[in-house]
């Protein structure tokens, strides 16, 4: 595809400074496209570093984060400017669904009062405009427009939840990015939930990138999912080819450990935990959880290759064949 | 107001009543459970005979039971009788009066600053935390918050001793002169004791603004609110300060309270003549009724101002209620 993606993230790195002079490379030069329309997964266990991905695209983290790279929407880079050029983007152009969304509203005003802000902010709507576009949203997301004067403890988890999604549409962004949109919401919320951001990706034209570690929201949301481990793309590709033909052993892995309902197949689990990032990191980060592990693996880090059409993954298997093939 | 605001309204003014109920008759027995009486202390007279101290009991009604005294004490306190001071005979209500109108200009003073500074402290240091202002400034609150109040006024009696008087209210030798001067004169009696009610409530108020606004700096909904594109400044306004009020308006409104109660070691160090010294001379004189209407002032005060706390964390935060 020539044109140029709607969000673009390139090379972006984030590290922190410890308090004893070491650093901790939280990412570690994740880079992906999104076009309107797409549903993005960012998969991977907990600490791989998909929220403070997502966090470091809209600048929102804390100032002991050092961010490097770029962060793109129809081409114009934000972060360079710092806090005064990212801020007229936020909300405007790409908002966010918070992990743990249901306390995203300040408990003592009323949640319409809380999407009309924004509006305002960005010069968007102001007064009974705004007010009645707030009701619309909440209708979208299937709740009254009269709840719009309720209180957010009045509202039921999974209703705070749909809330902030329609929150998160109030400035019409192009791009929303949602961080464990549905955790803690019994399964058919959840299912309601993703629903509704399929919808709302197909009718608005909405990017969306979803983070999660819950492989079967991703197999019925996401198009394409990127496959995160210690800070980096281990895999990207559409959903279809990394279920069934996953060029890296964590995605592989994953996979294998997630329970079927239908299947008998025994669920397995990746022995060991990922490395420390506030150590340096020799040759593939996954290389001692890998049951594939060569040579290799313990010297040079491998980087991410094109396996299939927009397909790609960091492994040096994929490389040692691809020799041999030819 | 809702059937449930209802509820919780009535409930706290239920709980407020029963409050100044049992704190009335701890302060009936409490005065009486102390070892010596008044009559002990007035009759320590040279000679003094079993018919004077006999005489002096009936004439305080210290002769009856003491359940004859308490229902008498309740019924009379109903009247808005709060008896006769043992020391100077004068009614109690006159002599409360006298030294609350000393007291509450300079307690109230002093709670005033420690109010204005304590929460432009603690939100400072909040604000800025982990970094060099939050450092001082809590250390700062530390600090003032475990010095004793009496030393702490005796610095300043030490300190300040050469620029401003020490003691009293006025100054005894200022004869005549305009109301004017006079009243610059009681200011300037003024500055140090409550500079030094401030400097005691100063610590404690920093420390709990400042974990107040910490907490909710760290919840989900200043992070949104970031993400929303609000400015800084708009966000400590109408999310961290709005959501730490709770605590904040408890604590203002428990110091209020404690006004009328005076201060007692600051009134003591510097000889200001109010409720908080007038309490310290009638335990060394076993002044049961001024004893018992300074504490009642001092309880209802402290009862009222938490039914004034709850009633507005009603008005702040729409969760109370539940």
């Amino acid at each position: 595809m020539i044109s140029v993606p709607l969000f673009s993230v390139r090379d972006l790195h984030v590290w922190f400074e410890l308090p004893d002079g070491r650093e901790l490379h939280a990412v570690n030069g994740v880079s992906f496209d999104l076009h309107a329309g797409e549903v993005l997964g960012l998969v991977g266990e907990s600490g791989c570093g998909k929220t403070t991905t997502i966090l470091a695209t809209m600048g929102l983290l804390p100032s002991s984060a050092d961010v490097a790279g770029e962060i793109r929407i129809n081409g114009e880079e934000i972060l360079h400017g710092g806090e005064a050029s990212v801020r007229p983007h936020r909300w405007r152009d790409i908002a966010m669904v918070f992990q743990g969304a249901m306390n995203c509203f300040s408990p003592v005003r009323t949640v319409g009062s809380q999407i009309v802000e924004p509006m305002k902010l960005h010069g968007i709507a102001k007064g009974a405009e705004a007010r009645r576009r707030a009701g619309e949203l909440l209708e979208m997301v299937g709740i009254p427009a009269a709840s719009a004067d309720r209180f957010p403890h009045e509202f039921s988890g999974g209703m705070r939840q749909r809330a902030a999604i329609a929150m998160a549409l109030a400035c019409e962004p192009k791009i929303l990015l949602a961080d464990e949109p549905t955790t803690g919401l019994d399964v058919m919320v959840q299912a309601q939930i993703l629903e509704l951001l399929a919808s709302l990706a197909d009718t608005l034209g909405l990017a969306v990138v979803l983070v999660t570690h819950d492989l079967p929201v991703v197999a019925e949301a996401c198009s394409r999912a990127a496959v995160m481990y210690a800070g980096r793309i281990a895999e990207l590709g559409s959903v279809d080819d990394l279920y069934h033909d996953s060029h890296h052993p964590y995605t592989r892995l994953l996979f294998a450990a997630t329970p079927d309902l239908l299947g008998d197949d025994r669920v397995v689990s990746i022995p060991g935990s990922p490395p420390r990032l506030d150590r340096e990191i020799v040759g593939c980060p996954f290389r001692e959880r890998c049951d594939s592990a060569v040579a290799e693996c313990a010297t040079e880090e491998p980087a991410l290759h094109l396996v299939g059409s927009s397909h790609v993954a960091a492994c040096h298997l994929n490389d040692l064949i691809e020799n041999v093939r030819q | 107001m809702n059937t449930r605001t209802l509820d919780y309204v009535l409930k706290r003014i239920g709980f407020s009543i029963m409050t100044v109920f049992v704190v009335l008759t701890f302060n009936f027995v409490l005065f009486r459970a102390l070892p010596g009486s008044a009559v002990t202390d007035l009759s320590r007279v040279p000679n003094s005979t079993p018919a004077l101290r006999e005489a002096l009991a009936r004439q305080f009604g210290l002769a009856d039971s003491k359940w004859q005294q308490y229902f008498i004490y309740l019924k009379q306190l109903l009247h808005g009788n709060l008896g006769v001071s043992y020391i100077n005979g004068l009614p109690v209500w006159h002599n409360l009066t006298t030294d609350l109108s000393n007291t509450i200009p300079m307690v109230g003073l002093g709670t005033l600053l420690a109010i204005v500074f304590g929460i432009w402290s603690g939100v400072t240091s909040a604000w800025r935390w982990h970094r060099p202002a939050d450092y001082l400034l809590t250390n700062t609150a530390i600090a003032f918050y475990s010095f004793p109040t009496q030393w702490l006024g005796l610095m300043l009696v030490m300190i300040f001793g050469r620029y401003l008087p020490t003691t009293g209210m006025n100054d005894p030798f200022a004869v005549g002169g305009s109301a004017w001067s006079h009243a610059l004169d009681t200011f300037r009696h003024m500055i140090l004791p409550a500079v030094a009610v401030a400097l005691t409530l100063y610590g404690q108020y920093t420390l709990v603004v400042r974990s107040a606004v910490l907490e909710v700096l760290g919840e989900d909904f200043v992070l949104t609110a970031r993400a929303k594109g609000i400015p800084a400044r708009t966000i400590l306004r109408r999310y961290v300060l709005r959501n730490a009020l709770l605590p904040i308006v408890t604590l203002i409104a428990l110091s209020i309270g404690y006004v009328v109660g005076g201060a007692l070691l600051v009134e003591t160090v510097f000889t200001w003549p109010g409720i908080g010294l007038a309490v310290y001379q009638s335990v060394l004189s076993r002044d049961y009724p001024m004893l018992q209407g300074a504490f009642l002032i001092l309880t209802l005060s402290v009862v009222m101002l938490n039914l004034v706390a709850d009633l507005l964390s009603l008005k702040l935060d729409p969760r109370v209620a539940e």
